[in-house]
């Protein structure tokens, strides 16, 4: 590991929230850029849901970033909203708590957590596909269609086991950095799949396994 | 296989997570699918208890595009259906279409074990203790009230255990949930009132380890046909109030030849005790298996917290039990009321037998109440997601249970744990939260 990288380090048996916020501000921090702005970035961000009881507080201390469950009302700045459908089209913007206290915190936060891999949908999906080499939940062929545009992406070798997965950008985006869960997005209509149940299902267990940063737990 | 008179034939074996399914079949249907059985679903083992198909893994003994199994009938399960003189009522294993048992499959699991002690030349006489709450609503009171704000049998106020005075409130439901029992030809022995408001335990007696689990099954069966009918609902869930939890002790002694072992062999009960400790973190997956199961893993309530065992110590996961006239017996005590008989009783089976075979010593007994200890001294997993991954690192266990149900059993309880997270559950909940009551008050 680049010694220079930001540390993200969350408790053993945490719940949800934070283990997904862990995950994805961890794969961040591997990019220098985004290395570089949590590097910088000082206090206490709190995340709270508006519609159920998850919580988490990111603690920005330079090269150390802890995830810890629940928000307190130590937090310095405080984002609170529907976590569920946050980034969706027309999901209500969050509130945003001790932004005029604290504005560059505020401001650096939500850069790094919006921090998507560059390329969009598709940065997202190659991120994914170098992650996961080694996962038995890795089909060979992904083929990822945007129907805003009918754009396609495509990574593997054709010949062997095959996976499709079809939606608007927004949802593909979400579905391939970690924020939304393949499962529940397909049982709900956000995006569609082709492919043999079996492998569907592996590659849904491989991409929570990427929402929650478990290489190598299995 | 049928008596005359027979009409209907219900078939039916519990699926992972306890409720029991099956069909009910005309008599002649019954008997054309025999030998082999009747056809079901093959995602009935692979759904959550919220009807939910379990995405994120595989099991090779599933049909690629959701075929079938079959549920086998075990001919020496059939009993005349209590208050039903036309109808024949069958316990089951799952199989593939060959007649292979699944690897997956309850009483197949717990009916390999049986055969590996069969082997080294013992028999196991067991017995379930149940224990389960009583509420003043009816099933449909409570399905209408989201299973909230209801009222156990007798009200809320704390009271003392065993209390008798209260009888005629609990005896009409318990006198027909016995007389059921009887009529499928069940051994009871005792019931009482327990420790919590409206919580009672039913106490079987020792049979052979398949016929207590069946046993332990239909009584869950036969308690909520007798709450149906006497206007109550019943539930085997491990922590349905913020009062006691209800458990699932299970008695054991190992026979050979004939004659008790734990009488006289120190050295094989000490095996014994010593694989059920060896096993025993990655065994509560499989014993405390549920959400709300590990609210009742706490300190000071009656319920084992650390991997421990003593004589006659009710504070260990493994009490024995030596009376002087005989009848040496093993108690294990962290079986949750959610957990699944057959489970239950395979992987316990599959520690002591990892204890024989290996000649595993077990640690120093302990004889203070092994509640509250200090930082640092082993305890038990405390939740779900810790208790699958000690079942992952158990490699006796994935030996005897066999890897494709150990795995499809660990992707299970960490499914359970992503449900839980995203659909508004609670994690610093101290009581049984909505998703929880709605989950598992009827179903486990």
């Amino acid at each position: 590991m680049d010694g220079n990288l930001p540390m993200v380090v969350r408790d053993d048996d945490a719940p949800l929230l934070v283990r997904v916020l862990a995950a994805s501000l961890g794969r961040a921090a591997a990019r220098p850029k985004v290395a570089r702005d949590l590097r910088r970035l000082r206090g206490r961000v709190g995340l709270r849901s508006t519609v159920g009881p998850q919580a988490a507080t990111i603690a920005f201390a330079g090269r150390v970033v802890r995830v810890t469950h629940g928000a307190g009302p130590d937090v310095d700045v405080l984002i609170e909203g529907d976590l569920e459908t946050m980034g969706r089209p027309g999901a209500t913007k969050p509130k945003v708590s001790g932004a005029v206290r604290h504005p560059r915190l505020a401001l650096g936060a939500g850069r790094v957590l919006d921090a998507g891999p560059p390329g969009g949908w598709r940065g997202a999906v190659d991120t994914l596909w170098d992650w996961a080499q080694g996962d038995d939940g890795l089909p060979e062929l992904l083929r990822v269609v945007c129907q805003d545009d009918g754009g396609e992406h495509v990574v593997g070798r054709p010949g062997g086991t095959q996976v499709e997965v079809h939606g608007p950008e927004w949802a593909l985006a979400a579905v391939f950095t970690g924020a939304d869960h393949l499962g529940a997005a397909l049982l709900e209509g956000r995006v569609q799949a082709v492919g043999d149940l079996p492998e569907l299902s592996r590659f849904v267990g491989l991409l929570t396994r990427f929402m929650l940063g478990e290489k190598g737990a299995r | 296989m049928l008596a005359d008179g027979t009409r209907m034939v219900r078939i039916e074996a519990t699926s992972l997570d306890g409720p029991m399914v099956g069909k009910f079949l005309s008599a002649e249907k019954f008997e054309r699918s025999l030998p082999g059985g009747v056809a079901l679903a093959d995602f009935a083992l692979a759904t959550d208890l919220a009807g939910l198909p379990q995405l994120g893994w595989w099991g090779d003994w599933r049909a690629p595009a959701l075929g079938d199994m079959v549920l086998r009938p075990d001919p020496a399960t059939g009993v005349a259906e209590p208050g039903a003189g036309d109808t024949v009522g069958f316990l089951g294993s799952f199989t593939d279409q060959e007649g292979t048992p699944l690897p997956v499959c309850p009483r197949s699991l717990l009916s390999a074990q049986v055969a590996r002690l069969a082997a080294l030349g013992y028999d196991v006489r067991c017995a379930f203790e149940l224990e389960l709450f009583v509420l003043e609503e009816s099933i449909a009171e409570a399905r209408a009230l989201g299973f909230k704000r209801l009222t156990p049998l007798g009200g809320h106020d704390p009271k003392p255990l065993y209390v008798m005075q209260r009888a005629p409130e609990y005896l009409p439901l318990m006198r027909a949930a016995t007389q059921r029992l009887e009529q499928m030809g069940i051994t009871w022995e005792a019931f009482n009132d327990e420790a919590a408001p409206g919580q009672f335990e039913l106490n079987l007696a020792p049979a052979d380890p398949m016929t207590a689990a069946d046993w332990t099954v239909r009584a869950k069966r036969a308690l909520r046909e007798a709450a149906y009918e006497h206007g109550h609902a019943v539930t085997f869930m491990a922590k349905p109030f913020a009062t006691y939890g209800s458990g699932m002790h299970l008695h054991l002694s190992l026979w050979r030849d004939g004659a008790p072992v734990f009488d006289g062999d120190d050295e094989v009960l000490g095996q014994w005790v010593g694989g059920l400790l060896a096993t025993m973190a990655g065994a509560m997956s499989i014993l405390v298996p549920t959400i709300n199961s590990y609210r009742r893993q706490v300190d000071f309530a009656a319920v084992p917290t650390t991997p421990t065992w003593g004589e006659d110590n009710r504070g260990a996961a493994v009490r024995t039990i030596r009376p002087a006239a005989g009848g040496a017996r093993v108690e294990h005590r962290l079986g949750a009321a959610d957990a699944n008989p057959y489970l239950v009783l395979a992987t316990i089976l599959a520690g002591g037998l990892a204890g024989l075979e290996e000649r595993i010593d077990p640690p120093d007994p302990v004889t203070h109440l092994p509640w509250g200890v200090p930082d640092g001294q082993p305890r038990l997993p405390s939740s779900i997601t810790a208790a699958a991954d000690a079942l992952a690192a158990d490699e006796r266990l994935a030996k005897a249970l066999g890897d494709g149900f150990v795995e499809h059993w660990i992707e299970s309880r960490r499914w359970e744990w992503l449900m839980f997270h995203s659909e508004g559950g609670d994690p610093d909940a101290h009581d049984a939260t909505d998703w929880e009551l709605r989950r598992y008050f009827e179903w486990v």
